[in-house]
């Protein structure tokens, strides 16, 4: 369940970089810029996905040492991402897209 | 709020945060420095003493109490206490401690307390060398060294409420915070400088804020005394009534009777726990008032519920019955149970490997932020001084100090482990000593740029204190090889990991050093050498002075 809710947390961040136009430019050169609506999918996308993050972690390890774990974890996933629109923005979109697929068969396995 | 007042708000508190970071920035930096360091020390400890058995988990508690209560009967048979601390977790040697009963010349009754690692092959006592260890590096966050306590609580404390001022004052003039999340612009001069304060101070912001506010926490029976004194008076008995209100665990010990009485063997209650909760889970088992008939045991499993500690379990000493299971909060107040909560987060000790490794991340990242903050603030007055040809006293004192303290303080680390490998083990005050290289070690770095800055340029001294601090801590495990037999051939033979974790994290040091290092030999130098920027000074002002006389004229 961990390794669910560390993905669901480093998916919150990549799509929550998405919704912020600068960011959506690295991820994306090619493309045009996403409209006013779809930053705000993305951004409640994000933030949906930030908040099962932090429930997984409070179910499995209980509020104090879940919400530890969670801030901790947090800090090190964004630390690393903003490392990565520095200097290898394009690892990113490979990285983000396979963690949702990884997300998203993991929940069907287990539904 | 109007724009305008919104716009003198913002520059208020812009003053503010500065001036509160750069006042105490070289402490605050020593703080989360010699703190950070301290989530390591009993790694940082161990390593220091080379001398002691490298322990292996897996040996059967049951075993090494035999060993333990076998050495506590030859040295310590009239003792009232025994008390044994197992290798478990980041525990990483047996050790036993005892009293003796002593007299003062004036006929007062006192103890005194012995300790001893053992070797649990041979059963007797490892001679290890006298060190400070971790334990000094991570006491020295909040009491420094050399002064009174209480004066370095203070000092502290009112660090920690500078720090304190300058996140709430970060987060109000920090206008775009979740746009520039994770922004980092590299090669952008004084943009750089700013995204990093940025990205190191927003991102692990829950850790500042907790760490600084349970810090201030920690030392407020210090710093609020006035609060103490309002409820229970003044003077010393009314101060330690609060404390034994406040610290009272509902576990009244009781005190020895006098009735000499036959107690039965820790190794009997340990066998009955393992039956219970099964084998190797102790951090330590003791036992009070030992030979009578008041006589108890006290043990507790090295393990966490969430953030608490394990209950600790209290048998009568005579019989074995279980008396008392104390499960730490289950009487305290709300405020006192705040107060557990907040101390512990700070301490981490609830923490594994992995979470520990996080908080030693964030402690950096907050180490990087101030020093970046630091930078920052010589950096942008540079540039003005450069465009304008007036370089202040304020900003050289700062860009020189900057240097000692930023790359000073890890090379000064570094020289407390090189000396205690090269001073010989029976070097009588060596602990001591190991301190005062430190601290020397520190001063000359300080002294550095100030001795040579006729000559270099302070990009040239960043440099040569980058390759300095890179070759401490890379040539410490080569160090650590040729004086004792805990290297990294042995230690990653033998799967010691907290031995060698630490010879790696000094390689990692390292290359972040010479990284650093690196990047400098190819950065354009913005000084000039440092008194050629004094001379200016002096040239810049007759410049004024002439401009204003011929404007004066005119």
């Amino acid at each position: 369940m961990m390794i669910f809710a560390n993905t669901a947390l480093f998916i919150g961040f990549f799509v929550i970089s998405m919704s912020i136009k600068r960011h959506f430019k690295q991820l994306f050169p090619q493309r045009k810029m996403a409209s006013l609506k779809w930053l705000l999918i993305f951004r409640t996308i994000g933030y949906t996905s930030l908040l099962l993050s932090a429930s997984l972690y409070i179910t499995g390890l209980g509020i104090g040492l879940g919400l530890v774990s969670f801030f901790g974890l947090l800090t090190l996933v964004t630390f690393m991402q903003s490392l990565c629109f520095s200097y290898k923005p394009q690892w990113l979109v490979p990285i983000g897209f396979a963690s949702i697929l990884y997300l998203i068969i993991y929940s069907c396995l287990n539904i | 709020m109007s724009a305008a007042a919104e716009g003198n708000f913002r520059h208020s508190m812009k003053w503010l945060h500065t001036w509160s970071g750069l006042l105490v920035g070289t402490v605050l930096y020593f703080m989360f420095i010699t703190g950070t360091a301290g989530y390591f020390n009993d790694e940082i400890s161990r390593w220091m003493q080379p001398e002691l058995p490298m322990v292996n988990g897996s040996i059967s508690q049951k075993k090494l109490l035999n060993v333990a209560e076998k050495r506590l009967n030859e040295v310590a048979s009239e003792s009232s206490q025994w008390w044994v601390d197992f290798p478990i977790g980041r525990q990483l040697s047996l050790r036993i401690n005892w009293s003796e009963k002593t007299k003062n010349s004036g006929g007062e009754e006192g103890e005194k307390w012995h300790e001893e690692v053992l070797n649990y092959n041979t059963g007797k006592p490892s001679i290890a060398r006298e060190t400070g260890g971790g334990d000094t590096l991570y006491y020295m966050h909040y009491a420094l060294y050399y002064i009174p306590n209480v004066l370095a609580y203070w000092i502290t404390s009112l660090c920690a409420m500078f720090m304190f001022i300058g996140l709430i004052t970060g987060i109000v003039i920090h206008r775009q915070i979740f746009k520039d999340f994770f922004t980092f612009r590299p090669g952008k001069k004084q943009h750089s400088w700013r995204d990093m304060h940025n990205v190191l101070s927003v991102l692990p912001l829950p850790f500042h804020i907790m760490i600084t506010y349970s810090g201030l926490l920690f030392l407020m029976f210090t710093t609020m005394q006035g609060v103490i004194s309002a409820s229970y008076g003044t003077g010393q008995q009314n101060k330690d009534r609060f404390y034994d209100d406040i610290y009272s665990q509902g576990v009244a010990h009781k005190g020895a009777a006098g009735i000499t009485a036959k107690n039965i063997t820790l190794s009997s209650v340990l066998l009955a726990v393992e039956q219970r909760k099964g084998e190797n889970k102790l951090s330590y088992i003791g036992i009070e008032n030992r030979g009578d008939i008041n006589a108890h045991i006290e043990l507790a499993a090295y393990d966490y519920d969430g953030l608490k500690a394990s209950e600790i379990q209290i048998y009568n000493g005579v019989n074995g019955e279980l008396q008392h299971t104390n499960k730490g909060d289950e009487s305290s107040s709300a405020a006192m149970n705040f107060y557990n909560i907040m101390t512990v987060l700070h301490e981490g000790d609830f923490a594994n490997y992995f979470l520990r490794w996080l908080y030693f991340i964030s402690g950096l990242m907050g180490a990087g932020m101030i020093a970046s903050g630091m930078i920052l603030w010589a950096n942008k007055r540079r540039e003005r001084a450069n465009k304008k040809g007036i370089v202040s006293k304020g900003l050289v004192l700062v860009e020189r100090v900057n240097i000692g303290t930023i790359v000073g303080l890890p090379i000064a680390i570094a020289i407390y482990f090189w000396v205690n490998r090269l001073l010989p083990a029976s070097f009588a005050g060596r602990a001591d000593w190991e301190m005062n290289g430190l601290f020397i070690s520190w001063a000359l770095m300080l002294a550095y740029p100030f001795c040579v800055a006729h000559k270099y340029t302070i990009t040239k001294i960043w440099r040569d204190q980058l390759i300095i601090a890179a070759a401490l801590y890379g040539f410490l495990p080569v160090l650590n090889l040729l004086t004792t037999n805990t290297h990294l051939g042995n230690t990653l033979a033998n799967g010691y990991w907290a031995l060698a974790g630490f010879d790696l994290t000094m390689i990692v040091f390292s290359l972040c050093f010479s990284f650093a290092a690196y990047r400098l030999h190819y950065q354009q130098d913005v000084t000039k050498p440092a008194t050629s920027s004094l001379q200016a000074i002096k040239v810049s002002r007759v410049k004024q002075v002439n401009r204003i006389i011929e404007a004066a004229e005119q």
